[in-house]
């Protein structure tokens, strides 16, 4: 297998670190709007859901119940709204300055680490958590201008897309790391494994407590076997 | 204007029926190219995406039924008559029609309901923030449920105390119950008498009556005082419980004609009224239930202890005597059919009673003695050089009756089941929950609300979220960090019974289900 970065369009050529967020930060009055309730963010307009998708590049994921057949016999059609968004690209929009997070109750506490900024992310020694460290890592990838959605069906945390999710094939798994420790070796070969039979490359990302996070991308040598 | 919900198309306005898009704009591509042709696909795929977003739900106003949120009770309470979603959806409470609210805000997103809280119509957003507020149906339960029902399935909320025992299942209790409404009055003139089982839980031992057969004509239950006397010790369930728990583990009788020898004693049993089952708080080694049979001395009954009975049942002390006369009186006619029958066995079936050192055996200990004492007798001497020595061989040749069974005598490793030892574990308030009974999608036109039977699969919902409750953070263990322990899957999967389980994994909106799959070992017995 080889490792490297050469095989993610999108990955390559740029320096590690550098964040382009793709939009400007709009005016608050025009941003769209999510709502978070019990550490679900939902957003319910069509307009926000379309400029999430299209200017932002968050994709989220469509939740609503699909009518059923048309009083003609039509066919049912897809998901609708409203389009529910992870906590971690909640957070990247909010960070940002894409989208606005607004609690449905007021009692709801802010969930811990979110509002930190870059200062104490520097401060922080202590092992940090998994969502922080898939936060991290979600924030690295979408700032360089991929497309990101659920990578549950292939058993990783992001799918990386070069483009529109409705117009590409994924070219990568991303894998966040579970725990500081090591991982088996065998764990890592499983999903290097997946990768090559869907023809995807596998993504490793670190999202280190101190330093930027940075993603190792493995590719089965078809060619050597 | 917010949410996609709130305006209401009249049935002339709806878009035309068309077909889903499969993906727009046909193939996908692996890698941007910059093409003009790409950005054009592009573009039109945003604008299909835009347009099914933004495609109102329609709805027929003159279908709508009216309903209306209760937030102290957490339901829904329909005003206007239900519409065909009444067959496998809702309950009735105190007269009224209601909903459960993931119910309610299914329906509301068909179109078939329209919600109204402080006489105000909820739009579909207001509706998932006011409704999914509840511990028991979060947005994931939600999530799950709405899924299933786009499925077709029936979907029910999970409730333990409907859950029969295993006790209960081995009865076979829930199919007769379902089966007689009724308890059967029928008398068959054999020579034992029917088991009657009515819908009730509880059974209570009678004395035991010897003999071929009660009184012809006599009906069972009838005023024979012997039956209704209370006897010294009754074991009587006469506190309320809860409808979960197992029964008393008195041994039945199926009271089946070939069961039973016609001399073997018979017990008779009957049930009685009762609002719950509970453990049984007698010890019956001290308790002594007086023989009545014929050929026992024991005609007198103390009168019981008062404390023992309810207080409108007296009780008397009676001797028996005479009553015991009066059985065996009628002669037995057996049919032509029966009598030919009985010939036939009798030349090699022979009652076990007919042994005269059964009948010396007093217990079931000793007759368990005896029964191991002539299987000894049976054993043919076993060759000294591989027996008496230290080690010895692992098998006795009659033990073993095919290859199958050899395997299975020398194997290491034995195969286990997910309940094994699963009844010995303690209740653990920490444990999963299961959420919804799944009933087949084929089932609906036989589907009964009020008795849906067993269903298809249990479902049980687990999500990644870390709710914020009063009192802190509550983080629920959630598959992203660990999949259950070995302990915590057999104990739902006890509590759900003989029916599948399936785990709902719920990431954000994304939802897969797993379930555990019995896998036996394949035996190689063919050579």
């Amino acid at each position: 297998m080889a490792a490297g970065a050469e095989g993610v369009p999108g990955l390559c050529g740029a320096a590690e670190g550098s964040e382009t967020p793709g939009t400007p930060p709009s005016p608050a009055a025009e941003r769209p709007r999510v709502r978070r309730q019990r550490g679900r963010f939902l957003v319910w307009s069509p307009g926000a859901a379309r400029a999430l998708r299209e200017r932002h590049r968050v994709w989220g994921a469509l939740v609503g119940t699909p009518p059923r057949r048309g009083p003609r016999g039509g066919a049912a059609a897809g998901p609708r709204l409203p389009l529910q968004l992870r906590p971690e690209e909640a957070r990247a929009l909010r960070e940002s300055g894409g989208a606005t997070v607004e609690p449905v109750d007021e009692a709801e506490a802010e969930p811990s680490g979110g509002g930190a900024g870059g200062g104490a992310r520097a401060a922080l020694a202590t092992p940090l958590s998994r969502a922080e460290r898939r936060s991290r890592v979600f924030r690295a990838l979408w700032g360089r201008g991929l497309h990101l959605t659920r990578g549950g069906k292939f058993g990783g945390d992001f799918l990386v897309y070069p483009g529109p999710p409705a117009q590409f094939h994924a070219c990568a798994v991303a894998q966040c790391p579970r725990s500081s420790r090591a991982q088996p070796l065998g764990a890592l070969l499983a999903a290097a494994r997946l990768c090559a039979c869907v023809r995807k490359a596998l993504l490793l990302c670190a999202a280190p407590p101190e330093g930027a996070p940075s993603c190792t991308a493995i590719t089965w040598r078809a060619d050597l076997t | 204007m917010e949410g996609g919900g709130s305006r209401r198309l009249s049935t002339a306005e709806q878009p035309e029926a068309r077909q889903a898009p499969r993906s727009p704009g046909g193939q996908k591509d692996s890698l941007p190219g910059g093409s003009a042709r790409q950005a054009e696909r592009l573009r039109r795929c945003c604008e299909e995406q835009w347009r099914l977003l933004c495609e109102e739900r329609p709805e027929r106003p003159g279908n709508l039924v009216k309903a209306e949120w209760k937030p102290e009770q957490g339901i829904v309470e329909l005003k206007s008559p239900a519409g065909k979603f009444w067959h496998t959806m809702g309950f009735s409470e105190r007269g009224k029609q209601c909903l459960l609210p993931e119910e309610a805000l299914y329906l509301l997103e068909c179109g078939s309901v329209q919600l109204f809280y402080r006489d105000v119509a909820l739009s579909i957003q207001e509706a998932y923030e006011t409704l999914l507020c509840q511990e028991a149906m979060s947005l994931s339960h939600y999530q799950v449920f709405s899924h299933l029902k786009q499925l077709g399935y029936i979907v029910l909320r999970f409730d333990p105390s409907t859950v029969p025992s295993p006790y209960e299942r081995q009865l076979n209790l829930e199919s007769h119950c379902k089966s007689s409404g009724k308890h059967h009055r029928k008398r068959r003139r054999s020579s034992s008498p029917w088991l009657h089982e009515k819908k009730h839980k509880v059974y209570e031992d009678l004395s035991e009556v010897e003999g071929t057969s009660s009184k012809d004509g006599d009906d069972y239950g009838d005023s024979i005082p012997m039956d209704e006397k209370p006897l010294s010790v009754q074991p009587k369930e006469s506190d309320a419980g809860s409808a979960e728990g197992e029964s008393m583990p008195v041994p039945l009788d199926t009271g089946q004609k070939d069961s039973l020898s016609s001399s073997s004693k018979q017990a008779e049993k009957r049930e009685e009224s009762s609002t719950g089952t509970h453990a049984p708080r007698w010890d019956f080694t001290t308790i002594t239930f007086p023989n009545m049979a014929s050929d026992q001395p024991c005609t007198h009954l103390p009168s019981p202890d008062s404390r023992l009975l309810p207080e409108n049942v007296p009780g008397r002390e009676v001797d028996a005597a005479s009553w015991c006369t009066q059985i065996n009186q009628k002669q037995e006619k057996l049919s032509r059919k029966e009598r030919k029958q009985r010939e036939r066995e009798s030349r090699y079936k022979s009652s076990v009673n007919a042994d005269q050192e059964v009948r010396r055996c007093s217990n079931w200990q000793e007759y368990k003695a005896l029964l191991e004492q002539r299987r000894q007798q049976r054993v043919w001497k076993r060759p000294a050089h591989l027996w008496d020595q230290a080690v010895t061989p692992l098998l006795r040749p009659e033990e073993v009756t095919s290859p199958a069974a050899l395997l299975q005598q020398i194997s290491v490793l034995q195969p286990s089941h997910i309940l094994d030892g699963a009844s010995r574990l303690q209740e653990d308030p920490e444990a999963m929950k299961i959420d919804f009974n799944v009933y087949q999608a084929d089932a609906v036109s036989k589907f009964k609300k009020t008795n849906p039977g067993k269903p298809h699969v249990r479902m049980c919902v687990r999500s990644c979220s870390r709710q914020s409750k009063k009192g802190g953070n509550a983080v629920l263990p959630s598959f992203d960090e660990q999949i259950p322990s070995l302990r915590a899957l057999k104990q739902v999967t006890y509590l759900s019974g003989d029916v599948p389980l399936v785990f709902a994994l719920v990431d954000h909106g994304e939802i897969t289900f797993y379930s555990l799959k019995e896998f036996k070992l394949p035996v190689d017995v063919n050579h």
